[in-house]
């Protein structure tokens, strides 16, 4: 966590400067900045974000495409009720910052007492979830948003 | 009897606005399904409920039974109302709603598919006293085939058995016709049916369309409501629709009442429906085609007649309700007419123009009613039928009715970039001297030429 405020402050003394991409290097890996709204950079954004899960902070990000592109909602594919458990186990397929991969089942919707798969679209970190367990839903209501990898 | 509190529409476009007003009158709560296609639509902004069930082509949604289902499961309804065309006139959708102890507001699964079986519904029908045109069992061979030639006259229509949707029929005016046509019609009747069984009918040239409303309770009141006259279509698509019809005198629509009420009484049917009859003017004959077991899209013209509410009276009845009038208090009042405004260009082959719509704007004053789900601003998405709004004009006798109709087709406005309605071609037909004698036939249209300039 530590590390991550420290990115947050390097992010904001670089953000109000005319700088589009900053390359970094540290003990732990390899780390990329962007920052403004140049189109030819826009693919390559990879932001660790300031504070991992918190929607409400990552929806304050300026650049309104990398929220599209980072920020990928799973959707119900029926009309039903979610069921976050696996109906075995008992158990929630998914927590709240659990990392996803694509196709992965993260619930099911239950449509005339049938369980239709929830599957996440990419891979990536599940950073909000919108629907409570058992509650019904709508034909391509948003269950789960996550961060994407960018794979 | 139930009291139902809460309605799942299974429809969309005006007739779904139409449930959910009677609806809404009766103190019933809404609620309205739709496709990604139709977010903006009208239904979904009246009702008190409005549920996705699937992306905008139909069969994975206003045809995808599990999700229909499912909306009325989730949101508490208690009955569906399937308005017209999609799941109203199937009879496994009804059993379904059944199984899963949804009220389906129509006729019994049974009844429906009875006289969805056009052969069965004319066998029934027949045997009630239900006037039905003539024809023969599956001929087998040419004498057979003359001796009801001689009996009832030529034209005549020669039919394959397995055929469907028009193919394989002949249309014969005499017995030299009738020899070479007969094997040439069984021989291609086998190639494309695989089955060479034809029979013949009579052929009816220039028949008026003439169709009895009808409504009955659980509680075997049967009521008709009397005929509209529909004879102005376009490719078996019916354009105008009018009632009382001009062709009839009271006595014959007395006799056409009591046939169809007859004919319904004998198969139990519960709810709201329409006799449809081919009528031949010159031999004043009426001939049973075939029954609607659903409220059809020009109800309204009997609305505005009698003063009924169809389709409250079809969610009284789902209740399980007696008819709230006897058959004595049916009086048609006045003349009504209704048009169909679709958006459809009528000078290119009435092709389809969806789009945006800039401006709408539909006209008031006395006896107008305009049905519709448009508005400023809407989208008419391409992926359902093209119609828009239905006009209606009532009168007290049919001139007024149809001077009345000009003057709202006049006001009316429905623009859009790209988007073309019916509205010239309507304005034409009102003006038309056949048209506004009466005197015309579902061959209406094959003589009727529209003018370019208006």
């Amino acid at each position: 966590m530590s590390q991550i405020s420290h990115f947050k402050q390097i992010y904001d003394m670089f953000a109000n400067l005319n700088i589009d991409h900053i390359d970094m290097k540290s003990e732990e890996g390899n780390y990329s900045f962007s920052f403004g709204n140049d189109q030819n950079e826009k693919n390559k954004t990879l932001i660790p974000v300031p504070n991992i899960c918190s929607a409400s902070e990552s929806i304050q990000l300026e650049d309104p495409l990398v929220i599209t592109e980072k920020y990928i909602d799973i959707k119900s594919p029926g009309v039903g009720i979610f069921e976050r458990a696996n109906p075995k186990t008992k158990e929630y397929y998914i927590k709240l910052r659990d990392t996803v991969k694509k196709n992965q089942v993260v619930g099911h919707v239950s449509i005339l007492g049938i369980l239709y798969d929830v599957i996440s679209p990419v891979s990536g970190k599940i950073i909000e979830i919108l629907i409570e367990n058992e509650q019904p839903i709508e034909y391509g209501q948003p269950i789960m948003r996550l961060e994407s990898n960018n794979d | 009897m139930t009291n139902i509190n809460r309605i799942l529409i299974a429809n969309r476009g005006e007739i779904a606005v139409r449930i959910i007003r009677a609806a809404k009158e009766l103190g019933i709560e809404t609620v309205a399904v739709y496709s990604e296609g139709d977010a903006d639509s009208l239904h979904t902004k009246l009702a008190d409920i409005d549920i996705c069930i699937g992306p905008a082509n139909a069969s994975s949604s206003y045809l995808n039974i599990p999700a229909i289902i499912s909306a009325a499961e989730i949101s508490g309804a208690q009955a569906i109302h399937p308005g017209y065309g999609f799941f109203s006139e199937n009879a496994r959708f009804a059993e379904i709603c059944k199984k899963h102890h949804i009220i389906f507001i129509g006729p019994s699964p049974e009844v429906i598919d009875l006289l969805g079986n056009k052969t069965m519904a004319r066998k029934t029908m027949s045997e009630a006293g239900v006037p039905i045109t003539p024809g023969t069992d599956v001929i087998h061979s040419i004498k057979e085939a003359k001796t009801f030639a001689q009996e009832f006259g030529y034209p005549l229509i020669i039919k394959a058995r397995s055929g469907g949707g028009g193919k394989g029929m002949r249309v014969i005016w005499s017995d030299s016709e009738l020899e070479k046509q007969l094997p040439i019609a069984q021989s291609e009747a086998k190639i494309n049916f695989d089955d060479d069984g034809v029979y013949i009918e009579k052929f009816h040239e220039n028949p008026r369309h003439i169709e009895v409303q009808f409504i009955a309770d659980s509680h075997g009141n049967v009521v008709h409501l009397m005929e509209r006259d529909c004879s102005i279509q376009r490719r078996h698509q019916k354009l105008i629709e009018e009632a009382p019809s001009p062709a009839l005198n009271s006595k014959q629509r007395k006799q056409l009442g009591e046939v169809c009420v007859k004919g319904i009484k004998k198969v139990g049917y519960v709810g709201a429906g329409t006799m449809e009859f081919l009528y031949d003017d010159t031999l004043k004959k009426f001939y049973f085609m075939e029954v609607n077991t659903r409220i059809q899209v020009e109800h309204c013209v009997t609305e505005l007649v009698t003063g009924i509410d169809l389709v409250k009276e079809q969610i009284h009845i789902a209740e399980g309700k007696s008819l709230s009038f006897k058959q004595s208090d049916i009086k048609m009042k006045g003349a009504a007419i209704e048009c169909r405004i679709n958006a459809e260009n009528p000078f290119m082959d009435f092709l389809p123009t969806p789009g945006t719509l800039g401006q709408v704007h539909f006209p008031g004053g006395p006896g107008v009613r305009i049905d519709s789900h448009i508005y400023t601003g809407y989208t008419i998405p391409p992926y359902y039928d093209s119609l828009v709004a239905k006009v209606l004009a009532y009168g007290d006798t049919r001139d007024e009715a149809l001077k009345r109709m000009s003057r709202i087709l006049d006001e009316i406005i429905i623009e859009g970039k790209g988007i073309q309605t019916t509205i010239p071609f309507h304005q034409q037909v009102m003006k038309d001297a056949t048209f506004r004698s009466g005197k015309f036939t579902t061959k209406f249209l094959d003589h009727f030429q529209l003018k370019q300039n208006n």
